[in-house]
């Protein structure tokens, strides 16, 4: 692998799902636009947050990526090589740099198997070290994660939630993969067990330096753990930056008016800060508004962004921006006061 | 259920007595008896409010906000549940010794509650606008066209678009958003005077939940009724309580006004909740200090402070004996044996508001303290 070559890039990915099912679903036109023409790259060692709400499609580019579910367009590169084109060995091989932390913790761990069986279970697949040597990972993993290295013959419903979660964690470490995608690792747990979470997250990433590609519908988490950032909205990429400039500088009206509806937890900002409420819900992904998909609901929307798609474009150095008045910020005046 | 009696005066209809509030609820405490042992699901509640107010319940799950405004409603299983001390009053009368009866006439008129899930809360056989009148005809004797009618202004005034059209559909044909709307509209319908939200925003997206508090916040200026707001997220109350209770093992730790408990909280659960959450910060991200361990099981529960095992402050006499609520002058409260040490509340987190006076004032009060 070449130098410069990001660990993951994802190209104009797009992925439909039929809006109805039966024989006939194939031939009828309704389809579900989940993802649409997203692209990005992530390099080793880096933290790239992909936020958004329900439904905007940040979960199915997580499992799209990984091939869980086929891409109806675009392509996924894992270390320069097209994961859609790849073999079943090669796929093996691929799953083994690329591992997955699920949302719930209750519903992602075999209820019949203990946590010892759970976490080696992809040493066993991958075929690493002896029984003996798995299960001496096994603690060693336990124990990084926080976890008693002794409780390794107990079942996952003596554990609590934020336990249970470090188990996934640990399981998905148990390769030492380059790249993990975090599917919203911390919204199952109580605000003082998702800071435990998060730390370790961190600590973890800089002692074996993992990748994260980490989903969140929650931005003041996604700030805190990523280096870059990117909001979907409806399939559509419609904000990169790094963490910094998104959060002082958000160009997309969508972006400003997501940032603005988090609560802040210190009532005298709170108070003083500008709030862009937008109206109504997201309109369906299965027919998509024309043009800019956020123009039913965007606050400075014209004639233009009903029929025109935005461009994804490159509004200062690093920064990506699909709106067609992003620059300069369109509602300055009531963007957010940090 | 029954059907309104006409000769039944509606409890929100008589005045306040003299020198009471509208809800008192006064060491209230309820347990669960279960095969495992005795749950101590509320232990010792104390709370005032009236109307126009708004009080925030803020508690991580299992801290017992839930069960304690389920026992206010009467919407416990007794047995397994058993009131074992304290009393919760409205307008002057204990909501405890109500027959089940009285009770009735009480939820949805008087007291009405929003409930987390919209979509496992609306029945989902049912057209909403029965659902939205059903209160109406139970509690007024509204006819089921005068009923139909009254949704329809309700559906309008929570902001549902095409509100008589939408009266005649099901709750699957609504967002969440939506869904929520329709369960303010519902809850709103009797004019109670206490609405009770519990989590109400938890299963929406954050601009769905934006829209969702200031919906509330406008009825409540308009209808002038008190909120309860129940909710593990201290941001969502920053802006909207008057008041906040902080729970933690079915017990209040800290009870005060926003501004208290959010720059002068005196309990060091409140200070490790401030400090789990990421702060959004434009310079430098600063790691997260989260409180360690987790929360206690409610069947046994440690002797002394029941935060002492996950409290970086403990100190032998935590562990050992119960803390009894330290109160100020304005009547704001810890279940701390410290909470009146101002060296002590030096170790609370820095706010937008430090730095300045109270710092300042703390020190001051500990070296006066020192040469004494």
């Amino acid at each position: 692998m070449a130098e410069n070559t990001p660990l993951l890039k994802v190209e104009h990915l797009s992925k439909d799902f039929p809006a109805e099912s039966g024989f006939l679903a194939s031939r009828l036109a309704k389809k579900v636009s989940a993802v649409n023409d997203v692209s990005f790259e992530i390099h080793a060692g880096e933290t790239f947050g992909l936020v958004g709400e329900s439904g905007c499609g940040k979960s199915t580019t997580g499992r799209t990526i990984m091939r869980l579910t086929q891409p109806t367009g675009g392509h996924v590169y894992f270390e320069g090589k097209d994961v859609a084109a790849m073999s079943k060995r090669e796929l093996k091989e691929m799953r083994r740099n690329m591992q997955f932390i699920f949302q719930d913790p209750y519903a992602s761990l075999n209820p019949r198997m203990t946590i010892g069986e759970i976490v080696s279970e992809p040493m066993t697949i991958h075929g690493v070290g002896t029984k003996e040597e798995r299960m001496e990972t096994v603690r060693e993993l336990l124990d990084v994660v926080g976890l008693n290295p002794e409780h390794i013959n107990r079942y996952p419903h003596e554990f609590s939630g934020g336990q249970r979660q470090r188990v996934g964690i640990a399981r998905a470490f148990a390769l030492k993969p380059k790249l993990i995608i975090c599917d919203e690792p911390v919204s199952a747990l109580d605000v003082s067990i998702q800071a435990q979470v998060l730390n370790l997250l961190k600590d973890l990433q800089q002692r074996y330096g993992t990748a994260y590609l980490f989903i969140a519908h929650d931005l003041s988490v996604v700030q805190h753990i990523s280096d870059r950032v990117a909001v979907m909205y409806l399939g559509k990429m419609v904000e990169v930056s790094d963490w910094k400039t998104l959060y002082a500088e958000p160009h997309h009206p969508y972006t400003q008016s997501l940032l603005s509806a988090v609560p802040v937890p210190d009532p005298d900002i709170q108070k003083s800060r500008k709030r862009i409420i937008l109206a109504g819900d997201p309109p369906s992904p299965i027919d998509p508004p024309t043009g800019c998909r956020f123009h039913t609901r965007c606050p400075i929307a014209q004639a233009k962004c009903s029929s025109d798609v935005p461009e994804f474009r490159e509004v200062k150095p690093g920064h990506f921006c699909a709106c067609h008045f992003a620059e300069p910020f369109p509602i300055k005046e009531s963007s957010i006061e940090l | 259920m029954a059907k309104h009696t006409h000769d039944y005066v509606d409890l929100k209809e008589q005045p306040i007595p003299e020198g009471s509030h509208l809800l008192e609820v006064d060491n209230l405490k309820m347990y669960f008896h279960t095969q495992d042992g005795i749950v101590h699901a509320v232990d010792g509640v104390s709370y005032t409010l009236d109307r126009g107010e708004t009080l925030g319940v803020v508690g991580e799950s299992g801290s017992g906000k839930s069960v304690t405004a389920m026992t206010l409603m009467g919407l416990i299983d007794m047995p397994p549940g058993k009131i074992e001390g304290g009393d919760a009053r409205y307008r002057g009368k204990s909501l405890l010794k109500m027959s089940e009866q009285e009770m009735q006439h009480i939820r949805g008129n008087d007291i009405a509650m929003i409930f987390q899930d919209p979509m496992t809360s609306l029945n989902p056989v049912y057209k909403i606008g029965r659902q939205v009148g059903e209160g109406l005809r139970l509690h007024r004797g509204y006819t089921k066209k005068q009923a139909l009618e009254r949704a329809v202004e309700l559906l309008d005034l929570v902001g549902i678009p095409n509100p008589e059209k939408r009266v005649n559909e099901y709750p699957h044909q609504f967002s969440g958003g939506m869904r929520q709307r329709v369960m303010i509209a519902m809850a709103l319908a009797c004019d109670p005077d206490i609405l009770i939200a519990d989590e109400p925003t938890t299963a929406l997206d954050v601009t769905i939940q934006a829209q969702i508090i200031e919906l509330m916040q406008e009825m409540q200026q308009k209808n002038g009724n008190a909120i309860i707001m129940i909710t593990h997220d201290l941001g969502v109350v920053a802006d909207m309580a008057d008041k906040i209770m902080v729970m933690y093992a079915g017990r209040p730790v800290e009870f005060g006004t926003a501004d208290e408990i959010f720059y002068d909280s005196r309990h060091p659960y409140t200070w490790g909740l401030i400090n789990s959450i990421p702060k959004q910060e434009t310079d430098e991200k600063k790691p997260l200090t989260p409180i360690a361990g987790n929360p206690p099981s409610l069947v046994n529960l440690p002797a002394g402070c029941p935060f002492a095992p996950r409290c970086p402050f403990a100190v032998d006499i935590c562990h050992e004996q119960l803390p009894e609520h330290v109160t100020t002058e304005t009547g704001h409260y810890s279940a701390c044996h410290f909470a009146d040490d101002p060296a002590f509340l030096k170790n609370a987190p820095a706010t937008s508001r430090t730095a300045g006076s109270r710092r300042a004032a703390a020190e001051a009060l500990a070296d006066t303290a020192k040469e004494a």
